[in-house]
């Protein structure tokens, strides 16, 4: 039998990983936030000075909504494309997997390598956008898509919208368990394919439709690449998320009290936004 | 019959748009850091009028982009063992159940659905604190713990498969607790954790965030750091740029064309669950 | 196996440590707690013109200063600092010479060596080396992103270690630098050389002086001009640079006819370029000291600038939204844009853009044709600093002083101004020859610098940590008309206080 020191040793890097990098930063982050301190010298008590701050800052409103929008655009857009592009290729079509391969590929790539990319193609001048819009006559249209008000946090949304490859995967796997019974009755009867995906895959993938809007959540939360690297939060904190007004507040503004309190915030949202996943899974279960 | 042909347009409809705006962009940017800049504002569609690759070349000059993909590497490399490391062992001290083992796993998971860039002030003092501060070890160290409740979950899930009966055996033979880990325990769930080594890699190449804010100079800054300095430093040269972001996708993008299945798997192994 | 068995240790090793680390790192970094503040002084210098002669004829002045606006007469500072800079970048180590024993200092600027000062830079550290082998090594660490190595450089004073010899802004709003108590003294080598001390105005020594302590020793301080296409100019029908807002703006629509950009503006980062003229338009509006400490932000000239800047946004570059300093020079070194305001190092720049562009002049900037300033006044960078961080090891911190007196001496602070095109604000006398060496726009800015009658420092350096955060958004707000200059002056005070 294995004896409790043993286990103890075997648990040790983990245990200081968790520590470190979870347990630690969560309790001094909650500390924090209560506290005005510009990284230098002591810090000030300041009660609930820093949330009353946030919220009262057009900025911090302006991220949440932002993140928030992310998650809504993720869930009923983003979601949505990668469950129809899975039930496209869950027929198995002609080279199916080879498809399935290409429209993973985004996905490995860093998410900086494709803000950057994106943010040529939306270049003023040489962006592939505008240079389309004009070959085809509509160059009244072409615009900096990135520094207008009107465009500039759909423009930095777009990418990960139509990059489906990651739900997509999620959704394929878990139709391929669905036994092949559970059609054949149906198809006597003459459901279409479309009646066949409605009434019996969408409903039996239905935990791998709240893992990917699991997912989507925890992503946009962390999203910070796309914001930072095509408008850096503009114009005028347009496409601004709470990722990005963490960092601000702390690298740009060296304050670290208002930065961590935004964590603090961050932090709720995605425990409000979990349990509304989990409320509605078990709704739907029972 | 026309209702499956009609199915048949939506199909090769829906797989024809995703793959223009898929590869669309990706074959733009590759095909414009061919370009000088003249020809790039000129002629934005055209093929480049000779293939050269002087943005490749000349891009390699102007910033340090040898040592950032070295800083890159050494980071994933160190940050993947560091996490897998701990992961199977903490895998396997919980395959023994003991009083407080469901409490450890819960303790070991939570950081799972924890949004981690609310953290970069602590653990940028964490690091600092540590000496660790403007280094790859450092990076490295960061993207181990940050990643290290998913690696745990996938390996955990793996080696829960092996059977018990194994143990016991092993056990009756004589075998210590040491090794029945690493002779019969780990050879196992190699595939778990090659798995969870895929998804690792890929994640620390990718990452920004943490690198941008715990290095100060190409001592330690990495491929994701240094390719935003073509944009950020004096005279934008944008083809120069494109080769750049070209140089800091082409390590993945390669293991991707040769290993795409397990990719995909490793990639979304935390789907498992 | 027995790789992963050794690696499993050295593991446990590690995690112990980070175990120990975290257990610690909750408490808060040491305390500091400043002194009241200095009495400040931030000053264009000293390079001293020598003779008359086409350049210029001046003699040292001694400025009077309060911060902000400081009427002197002349002053010869050039130089830079500043936004952005270089193709090439950071290739570590400057200096050649000695990789010997002795201790090793690392020095923390935007000198890249791609760029004059940079070069220069390098010349001074292998020559230093060679003078001082085996005892001390001197390597330069250079990064041209200047907003993010300001950034840098605060974070590692707030994590408590700052770089060894650092060059940073001067920001009477924001001491947190100077009262870390992380920064060396370097009052009691001061006064122990009266010589060097006296190579330096004293209300730049005064500016860091807390405590008793001096905890920097002045670098420059960069005065910011007009460059503008004078091909482009011609080719739109204008003759001469305008020298009041009104023609300033009919020229710009004359620009504007004949299909270029007008100017360069940018609104990320510290918004270099746009603040320049923000700052030259409300002191147009309001007089040299609408900027000083204390004076609120959310006065009438502040607005009248803004509506000003607001209308000066239709005159700028269609990527000038979002754009950092790369991208907005980069418009103006080819040929998008006709002008940009910005500070001597565009002159590198000038220099070394490929195939030659064209014909560019300097000019100083247009006022309201009233009394409000004198024409030819100049906006300056903030005062640049050179720090170190404070030393346990005696034989460092003489090294440290040792490369600081060199660096600061006049034989170097010659050479980088004539080589490097970056005069500091040390005591220097230059000749005629000199200045022909230092090239035509050097000369006409050295000129112009000479003979200003009143320097404003930049409002973007003057104000606090947080207002300079929120500048970008607050400056996109105005030019994408979603901002009134009045909510534009109201928020930026409110953000400062």
């Amino acid at each position: 039998m294995a004896t409790k020191p043993q286990i103890a040793l075997y648990l040790l890097p983990a245990v200081a990983l968790v520590l470190g990098f979870f347990v630690i930063p969560l309790l001094f982050i909650i500390y924090m936030s209560f506290h005005q301190w510009a990284g230098l010298g002591p810090a000030t008590f300041m009660g609930l000075d820093n949330f009353t701050y946030l919220f009262n800052d057009n900025s911090f409103r302006t991220a949440l909504t932002n993140t928030l929008i992310w998650v809504g655009v993720g869930t009923f857009i983003h979601t949505p494309l990668c469950l129809m592009v899975a039930l496209v290729l869950s027929r198995r079509p002609f080279m199916w997997k080879f498809f399935r391969t290409i429209f993973f590929l985004p996905n490995v790539i860093s998410t900086t390598a494709i803000a950057l990319l994106w943010y040529f193609l939306y270049h003023v001048d040489l962006g592939l956008f505008n240079k389309v819009l004009d070959a085809i006559g509509l160059g009244g249209v072409a615009r900096a898509w990135l520094a207008d008000p009107n465009t500039a946090l759909p423009a930095t949304l777009l990418p990960w919208v139509i990059y489906i490859g990651f739900g997509m995967v999620i959704f394929l796997t878990q139709i391929s368990t669905i036994p092949t019974e559970f059609y054949e009755a149906v198809q006597l009867d003459g459901a279409t394919s479309w009646q066949q995906d409605l009434h019996i895959t969408i409903p039996l993938i239905r935990r791998a439709i709240a893992l990917q809007v699991l997912f989507v959540v925890g992503y946009a939360l962390k999203m910070f690449e796309y914001p930072f690297i095509m408008t850096n939060g503009g114009p005028a904190n347009k496409t601004i998320n709470l990722s990005l007004y963490i960092y601000r507040q702390m690298i740009t503004a060296n304050q670290y009290g208002l930065s961590m309190a935004a964590g603090v915030v961050t932090l709720a949202v995605g425990t409000a936004l979990l349990s509304i996943i989990f409320l509605v899974l078990r709704r739907v279960d029972s | 019959m026309r209702s499956a042909f009609r199915s048949g347009i939506f199909t090769w409809l829906v797989i024809g748009i995703f793959l223009v705006v898929t590869l669309v962009p990706f074959a733009w940017l590759t095909i414009s850091s061919l370009k000088t800049n003249q020809e790039l504002f000129s002629n934005p569609f055209g093929l480049p009028a000779t293939w050269s690759l002087a943005n490749y070349t000349s891009a390699f000059a102007a910033h340090p982009l040898t040592i950032y993909l070295r800083n890159s590497a050494v980071a994933s490399v160190t940050s993947t063992l560091l996490a897998l490391a701990a992961a199977s062992l903490a895998s396997y001290a919980l395959l023994h159940k003991f009083r407080l083992s469901r409490g450890v796993y819960v303790f070991l998971i939570f950081g799972l659905l924890l949004p981690v860039n609310a953290f970069i002030a602590p653990i940028f003092y964490i690091i600092h604190f540590l000496g660790l501060y403007n280094t790859v070890w450092g990076v490295a160290l960061v993207y181990a713990g940050i990643s290290f409740p998913l690696s745990f979950l996938v390996i955990k899930t793996y080696m829960d498969t092996v059977p018990v009966e194994l143990l016991e055996v092993s056990r009756l033979d004589g075998a210590s607790y040491h090794r029945i880990f690493f002779n019969i325990v780990l050879p196992i769930c190699v595939p778990g954790i090659v798995t969870a080594a895929i998804f690792l890699m890929i994640t620390a190449w990718n990452e920004l965030l943490f690198a941008s804010i715990l290095t100060q100079d190409q001592n330690a800054q990495t491929v994701q750091v240094g390719v935003r300095f073509f944009l950020t430093t004096y005279s934008a040269n944008y083809p120069q740029s494109f080769a750049a972001t070209v140089m800091s996708l082409v390590p993945t993008v390669l293991a991707y064309v040769f290993l795409s299945d397990r990719i995909i798997a490793g990639m979304t192994a935390g789907s498992l669950k | 196996m027995s790789r992963i068995h050794a690696s499993a240790s050295w593991l446990i090793v590690v995690l112990l440590m980070l175990l120990a680390a975290g257990c610690g790192s909750s408490a808060t970094p040491t305390s500091t707690t400043g002194s009241g503040a200095p009495t400040v002084a931030t000053n264009p210098t000293d390079t001293t013109v020598s003779s008359a002669q086409p350049t210029a004829a001046a003699t040292d002045t001694t400025g009077t200063g309060s911060t902000g606006t400081t009427p002197t007469t002349a002053a010869t500072d050039t130089a830079s600092t500043s936004s952005g800079t270089t193709p090439a970048a950071t290739t570590g180590t400057g200096g050649a010479g000695s990789s010997g024993a002795g201790t090793t200092i690392t020095i923390l600027s935007n000198f890249t060596p791609d760029v004059a000062r940079g070069k220069v830079l390098n010349q001074l550290i292998s020559q230093f080396n060679q003078a001082h082998q085996g005892q001390v090594t001197v390597v330069s660490n250079p990064d041209p992103d200047w907003p993010t190595l300001q950034q840098k450089i605060k974070s590692m004073i707030a994590a408590g270690s700052p770089p060894d010899v650092f060059l940073y802004n001067y920001n009477p709003s924001d001491l947190t630098r100077e009262q870390s108590g992380k920064l060396m003294d370097w009052s009691s080598y001061l006064n122990a050389d009266p010589t060097w001390k006296a190579s330096f105005r004293p209300e730049n020594l005064q500016a860091v002086t807390m405590n008793g302590q001096t905890v920097a020793i002045p670098s420059d301080q960069a005065p910011v001009l007009f460059y503008y296409h004078k091909d482009l100019f011609k080719k739109a029908g204008i003759a001469n640079f305008p020298t009041t807002w009104n023609e300033f703006f009919q020229d710009a629509d004359k620009l504007k006819a004949s299909g270029v950009a007008p100017i360069s503006l940018m609104t990320a980062d510290d918004a270099w370029h746009t603040m320049n003229a923000f700052t030259y338009l409300t002191t147009a509006a309001g007089g040299t000291n609408v900027f000083n400490i204390g004076q609120p932000l959310n006065s009438p000239a502040v607005v009248a600038g803004a509506t000003q800047l607001k209308k000066l946004f239709g005159y700028t570059t269609a990527d000038a939204v979002g754009a950092n300093y790369s991208i907005s020079s980069n418009n103006f070194l080819t040929g998008k844009s006709a002008m940009v305001i910005d500070g001597p190092w565009m002159i590198s720049s000038i220099q070394s853009a490929s195939g030659g562009i064209g014909d560019i002049a300097v000019a100083t900037a247009p006022t309201n044709g009233d009394n409000k300033v004198p024409a030819g006044y100049i906006v300056t960078d903030s005062l640049n600093l050179w720090a170190a961080a404070k030393q346990t090891d005696k034989a460092k911190e003489a090294g440290m002083v040792a490369w600081m007196k060199f660096l600061t001496s006049s034989d170097s602070a010659k050479k980088l101004s004539i080589d490097g095109q970056y005069p500091l604000a040390v005591k220097t006398t230059l000749t005629p020859d000199d200045i022909t060496k230092a090239g035509p726009l050097m000369g006409q800015v050295l000129q112009y610098n000479t003979a200003a009658p009143a320097t404003v420092v930049e409002a973007v350096r003057n104000i606090k940590t947080a207002a300079q955060a929120q500048l970008p958004s607050l400056l996109e707000g105005l030019a994408i008309g979603q901002t009134t200059p009045e909510d534009f002056a109201k928020q930026l005070q409110g953000f400062n206080k």
